[in-house]
């Protein structure tokens, strides 16, 4: 199938799901003095603030894009100010400084020092400052540290000394930190390695040029880590080294101790499994030899409490670690590579002299990359990957509570070799949470391995099935796009229901009393107080034995119920009265608000009510309206649809009411402000269809919107003018198969209303506040409109209660739901099943509904060997203790790894196949297998899984559906890539019948030794199975005993990461060197490489698009197009000499972009009814990325128009040229940037008025356009 | 390096010879296969560890921790030749 003409592609490159995982993150007061809060850097792209409210959950606050790499933070505050600045070190060649204004970060000053890009000798990878706020050292990871001295103008604005170097060359930066050191001059310390001398050994012996082993052998030992104090000399305006002295070999961090008048000052050197406490400045004042002597003296050392089942090979590493004072103590929190806490402490003798180090195992939590210990009694953890926690203190783990500790003796003895402090150190219990509480976890997608978009469970837009986490902290997600909601309650009703409505008693009460529910010839009346009542006919006066149609409560506490023959009005003294339809006529359809009701006849006449003072409901006979025949088109047909305006705050009424009449047109009327204004239609609209619900709200903003529900399933959302009634600003949207019915709702703890909109799909519109947070759906602090992920509804009203302010109760056929929308600003929402090891394959069975999952993990013993409990929910729970914990580490070299069948529906592990367990397994089977055909000789060798598909041998095994694995064979990445080839094992897909439920398990059929190299990806093709074996692609075929090789083409530079097909076409990814084109021609039984790439990319996914195109993205976070130009592609299909020219074509690059995180999946999929196709991309992060084609060339050429003046007018935070930051790797290539076009609306409002000037539009216009394209998504 | 007159020129000599003084890793004319293997891997390492997704990346295949995989490639810097796991 050949694509006709290429066009050129131009898309819209977006975030659906913002990226979740942080990279670094501060604390301190920003917003205001005293506030407690934290910046979290998302993904090293993203400025998030975060505060904590008094229970420990936090709040994004803010939250900005800064289209850059943040590589470090740290804050500041000047001597006597109340707010902190934030310092950030990124890739931009510049120093920025930012401070919380309003309600963003804003820079305070850019300095600019060198090159952008993430450069070794650029500094930008460590900031620290200065304690007192008087310095900031930001440094580069090799040669090059510069120190900014801060102070403040006359105005007590904040300004910046020019650069102060002191740069090193050769010398590479470990870790820094500041030293307290009080009022005397800054200090501020770094691990160092100069490397002149092994480069020079490298370079004068040829022999270690060739001879690895010889050269570590002599290298290593030589290499000497320094620690180097700096000094800032406040006085002279310089800084200058005043200590360096070795340390320990494995040291890797540097953490200061408070000093000045809060503690004796000094550094603990976390090194590889222990810490050392000194403080070098202790002798400043002393002779040179004297203060060697003090310094010595001074020096401690504790061994870091060690987990019983490391093997004896592997360290303990501190990864992370915090300090917290308060006003008598402080302790340093630090964590090891593991997850262990250490609660790190100094005892001090009278003078304030420390005498005993003292290391605790404090509790374990999965490894953090940052944490912050609040002055709240909060522990704040971010995780490396999955979930991040909040945690309270429950205890200090003082005393003796049986946990490890180690302290220094004194005088200390250094432990010098890594065997002896391995001995020395006490063994950790480990145990579940004893000191800390997680109360509340922050979900993180983080890191998404690989993703699959489908509608496999036929619903009614896809699910996207993603494998997260990392080890034990593994899961394969279900996302649907939609808020989520929490179903409080769900009743069975006596009948197929047509309306549901909620009352208060009276206007100023809580909650809701009432619940109306009415069916045909009937009406449900319940009360909910502590418990739901119904209510009987003699209780109330609302009338039981009709079919409601509108029931309101007007005024104070007047309730009017409405029923086709007329309505009944009861005041709150409980007189009733009657209005009945005048004539033959009956009430068709009836609006109210808070003063007004207006009620359309059949016939299509509207009678207009006003509440009167005495609670009573008073019919203005005078104004009626023949709203159809006015009109003059329908000809007195009846009213389709009706709402009224809510009344405005501090007014008495509302001015409009907007009719839908069966002509296809909206009318909006107005109605009488003063007493003798009379009944007018002021504005007209013809819509596509029958409308079939219409709905005024004013979603809290002032401007009021009227929406329609077509009856071809459209919504038309228009801007009413709230003086003259005109409508404008019209958007289309497609929401379903069945006419969305509206209905008003409040969120945001009921201060703001919301429209329900219910199709076959339900969406909830409401005004974004949130400005800057994107993520898909809409334009940022506008009005949006997202799907909400729950079934199907009919009718649905606002309701509170003592749960919740925003619930919602709404009817479907018998059934009664009360839901409370869980977070209206996610875009998705996930499902989740744990899995045993990483995720590293995943194929979906859709023809059984279900996904199998290959995971595996290197080094950590099988989980099975462990005490698994048989019974299936002890067995989740040790799960969800280990996944705390962490997995029991096995010797290096080792794997663990299973294939799992989940059931997406439910979200359950339904059948497990370990691998590499001594109790049969796969590995007997394998072995046994492979010893057949050829005597192996060696260990039986671990496995792990690489890749999994589905695949079908018609000619041999007709349509039966066989899951192959391949699997690498003691596969080791480092220090080099060894293996001892892998295994590719053909299991039988079964399924079977026990009693209710099916049994879903895999059968092994064979198994196939491949020695030459780890098969990585597999793909079914033409009935055979193509598999990527190392750099070479090779057919095989089925066999009785094994599979059959049938073809091969080696050749491929490195290792091929992915093999997609269509037609005879194969479309390889190298790990390095892209991808490449292949032909098959059957009738020959050959490969050849067709075209190929001019770069090396580093392939992380890739995706066919269609058959001269692919999607695909590389490991430094590129994302592109590629295309065989159409005359290669007709040549390469017609060249009647097979492949024997040898010509390659070259791909063309069609798009490119950077997106700046690693995508590691792509699929394609249409997330919406009737909306576009979406190449969408999963990122490490946990993002989920879109690109978007644009549907005509004249849409791009505005987007792209936009992003250049918004290039212009929003410059990125932290200095980084937005240009430059898309265009990182190669040249950005038709490709507009969403999250940049997002900021658009966060603009104050006269810089967004000029560039839509700019662009010869209005403000509204533009608006406008960027909510259609952001509609389209999802 | 933006070059402007004839090559060679004194001019360009003296912009490299600050070139090479600011950016370590500038070859010259006498650059041994050595150096510039190490300046090579010595690069890389730094984009490693200045990029957060791709130090994830990469401590995910292997299934350590990041810290742990940012602690040996900052040790790696020492003689990226000769072995990322020199520091055991």
């Amino acid at each position: 199938m050949a694509t006709g003409k290429q066009a050129p592609m131009h898309v819209l490159a977006t975030t659906l799901h913002a990226q979740a995982s942080v990279t670094t993150s501060a604390y301190g007061s920003f917003s205001a003095p005293k506030a407690v809060e934290m910046v979290a850097v998302r993904a090293a792209t993203r400025i998030d603030l975060l505060r904590p409210a008094a229970d420990g959950t936090l709040t994004l606050v803010s939250s900005t894009d800064v289209f850059g790499a943040i590589r470090s933070l740290a804050t500041f505050r000047l001597a006597g100010a109340t707010r902190d600045y934030l310092v950030v070190g990124s890739d931009s060649g510049r120093v920025a400084i930012l401070e919380y204004e309003g309600s963003k970060f804003k820079r305070a000053h850019v300095e600019t020092f060198g090159r952008p890009g993430c450069r070794r000798v650029v500094p930008g990878q460590f900031v620290v400052s200065d304690p007192q706020g008087r310095a900031v050292m930001i440094a580069a990871l090799e040669k090059q540290k510069i120190v900014y001295i801060m102070s403040r103008d006359t105005e007590a604005r904040l300004t910046i000394s020019s650069p102060l170097e002191a740069s090193k060359s050769s010398t590479v930066t470990h870790h820094m930190c500041a030293l307290d050191v009080g009022f005397d001059n800054p200090v501020f310390a770094a691990l160092e390695t100069d490397y002149t001398d092994a480069d020079e050994l490298l370079q004068s012996r040829r022999r270690m040029q060739r001879d690895r082993d010889a050269a570590e052998a002599t290298i290593v030992p030589l290499r000497q880590k320094m620690l180097t104090l700096y000094e800032l000399d406040l006085g002279t305006n310089h800084v200058h080294v005043v200590w360096s002295e070795p340390a320990d070999a494995g040291a890797s961090m540097l953490v200061a101790v408070p000093g000045g008048g809060d503690g004796p000052g000094g550094v603990l050197v976390m090194c590889e499994d222990c810490v050392r406490y000194l403080n070098p400045m202790a002798a400043a004042n002393a002779g040179r030899e004297q203060a060697a002597i003090i310094i010595a003296a001074n020096q401690m050392e504790a061994v870091l409490p060690r987990r019983a089942d490391l093997p004896r090979e592997r360290g303990t590493l501190i990864t992370c670690a915090t300090s917290h004072k308060q006003k008598k103590m402080f302790f340093v929190m630090a964590q090891s590579e593991y997850g262990d806490l250490y609660k790190i402490s100094l005892s001090l003798d009278g003078a304030g002299v420390p005498v005993q180090l003292t290391v605790k195992h404090f509790d374990t939590i999965p490894p953090c990359v940052s944490m912050h210990v609040l002055k709240t009694g909060f522990l704040f953890a971010a995780s490396e990957f999955g979930d991040h926690g909040m945690y309270q203190f429950l205890g200090m783990g003082d005393g003796d509570d049986g946990d490890a500790c180690a302290t220094s003796d004194s005088p200390t003895p250094m432990h010098d070799s890594p065997a002896a402090r391995r001995d020395a150190a006490p063994e950790i219990t480990l145990r579940p949470l004893r000191n800390l509480f997680l109360t509340q976890s922050l979900e993180s997608h983080a890191p998404i391995t690989t993703m699959r978009v489908s509608n496999m469970l036929a619903e009614e837009s896809p699910q996207i099935y993603a494998l997260c986490g990392q080890g034990v902290n593994s899961h394969l997600k279900v996302m649907r796009a939609g808020i989520s909601v929490t179903t409080l309650a769900e009743n069975q009703l006596p009948g197929t229901a047509t309306g549901v409505w909620t009352l208060k008693q009276r206007r100023d009460d809580d909650f809701e009393l009432f619940i109306l529910v009415s069916f045909d010839g009937k009406t449900m009346l319940l009360r909910v107080d502590e418990t739901v009542e119904e209510v009987g006919e003699g209780n109330t006066n609302f009338m039981l034995d009709v079919t409601t149609m509108h029931v309101a409560l007007l005024g104070d506490d007047t309730h009017v119920q409405t029923h086709p023959g007329g309505m009944r009005i009861i005041t709150g003294d409980g007189r009733v009265t009657e209005w009945h339809a005048p004539g033959r006529r009956t009430v068709t359809h009836v609006a109210s608000n808070r003063t007004q009701l207006v009620a359309a006849l059949t016939g299509g006449t509207l009678v207009y009510f006003e509440l009167a003072p005495d609670g009573t409901l008073q019919e203005d006979f005078e104004k009626r309206l023949d709203v159809t025949t006015s009109a003059g088109g329908g000809g007195g047909g009846d009213v389709a649809c009706l709402s009224i305006a809510p009344v405005p705050e501090g007014q008495l009424r509302a001015r409009f009411a907007a009719v839908g009449s069966y002509d296809n047109t909206l009318k909006v009327v107005a109605l009488p402000v003063e007493e003798e204004d009379p009944l007018t239609v002021v504005s007209l609209q013809a819509v596509a269809a029958n409308p079939a619900s219409l709905l005024l709200v004013d979603y809290g903003d002032g401007a009021l919107n009227l929406c329609c529900g077509l009856s071809n399933g459209v919504l038309v959302q228009n801007e009413v003018d709230i003086i003259t009634g005109t409508l404008s600003n019209t958007r289309m949207r497609f929401l379903g198969n069945r006419p969305p019915r509206l209905h008003e709702v409040r969120v945001d703890n009921g201060t703001r209303s919301a429209m329900l909109a219910l199709s076959s799909r339900t969406y909830l519109g409401y005004h974004r506040t949130d400005g800057s947070r994107a993520g898909g759906g809409g334009v940022g602090g506008g009005a949006v409109l997202v799907p909400v992920s729950c079934s199907a509804l009919k009718h649905a009203s606002p309701f509170s209660s003592a749960q919740s302010l925003d619930c919602v109760v709404a009817v479907e056929d018998n059934l009664l739901r009360i839901f409370s929308f869980d977070d209206i600003g996610e875009r998705f929402h996930a499902m989740k099943c744990r899995i045993r090891y990483t995720g590293r394959s995943l194929c979906l069975m859709e023809e059984y509904q279900t996904a199998i999952v290959g995971c595996a993990d290197a080094n950590v013993k099988p989980i099975a060997e462990e005490s698994l409990p048989d019974d299936a929910e002890a067995a989740a729970a040790f799960l969800d203790e280990r996944a705390v914990l962490g997995p029991s580490r096995a010797a290096s070299g080792s794997w663990a790894s299973c294939v799992h069948i989940v059931d997406p529906r439910s979200g359950e592990v339904i059948f497990t196949h370990e691998l590499n367990t001594a109790d049969g397994g796969s590995k007997a089977e394998a072995e046994a297998a492979s010893a057949s055909s050829a005597a192996d000789g060696s260990s039986p060798g671990y496995e792990n899984v690489t890749a999994i598909c589905p695949v079908t041998f018609p000619e041999h095994r007709g349509n039966e559906t066989l899951v192959a694995v391949a699997t690498g064979r003691n596969l080791c990445y480092l220090p080099r890539r060894v293996h001892d080839g892998g295994y590719l094992h053909i299991f039988r897909y079964r399924r079977s019948r026990r009693g209710e439920d099916d049994q879903h398990s895999l059968e092994l059929v064979h198994t196939t030794r491949v020695k030459d190299d780890v098969p990585m990806c597999l793909c079914a093709f033409q009935g055979k199975l193509l598999v990527g074996v190392g750099g070479t692609l090779r057919l095989y075929d089925m066999g009785l005993k094994r599979l059959l090789r049938k073809c091969e083409l080696a050749g491929f530079p490195t290792v091929i990461k992915s093999i997609e097909t269509y037609g005879s076409r194969v479309y390889v990814a190298d790990v390095c060197e892209s991808v490449s084109i292949v032909k098959y021609r059957s009738l020959e039984n050959s490969l050849y490489v067709v075209a190929d790439d001019v770069l090396p990319r580093h392939m992380t996914a890739c995706r066919r698009l269609d058959y001269d195109t692919v999607a695909g993205a590389d490991k430094f976070g590129n994302a592109f197009v590629l295309r065989l130009n159409e005359n290669a592609s007709v040549e390469v299909d017609d060249d009647p000499t097979g492949g024997f020219t040898d010509k390659r074509h070259k791909l063309d690059v069609a798009a490119h972009f950077h997106v700046g995180d690693v995508i590691t999946a792509m699929d394609v999929a249409t997330l919406q009814p009737g909306g576009t196709e979406l190449l969408l991309g999963a990122t490490v992060s946990g993002a989920i990325r879109a690109l978007v084609p644009f549907a005509t060339r004249e849409d791009a050429d505005f987007f792209l128009n936009l992003e250049l003046h918004l290039r212009q007018e929003a410059p990125p935070l932290c200095g980084r040229d937005h240009m430059e930051w898309r265009a990182c790797y190669a040249p950005i290539k038709h490709v507009v940037d969403g999250d940049l076009i997002d900021m658009y609306a966060s603009l104050p409002l006269d810089v967004q008025t000029s560039i839509a000037e700019e662009l010869d539009r209005t403000r509204g216009d533009v608006l406008r356009r960027i909510d259609a394209m952001k509609n389209r998504l999802l | 390096m933006a070059g402007s007159g004839p090559p060679d020129s004194g001019a360009n000599q003296v912009q490299l010879a600050r070139v090479q003084a600011k950016f370590v890793g500038t070859g010259h004319a006498d650059t041994s296969k050595v150096q510039w293997a190490n300046n090579i891997h010595r690069d890389s390492i730094a984009v490693y560890l200045g990029s957060a997704p791709l130090a994830s990346y990469l401590a995910l295949a292997r299934g350590e921790s990041i810290g742990r995989e940012r602690y040996e490639m900052t040790e790696a810097m020492y003689a990226p030749l000769v072995g990322r796991e020199s520091g055991k």
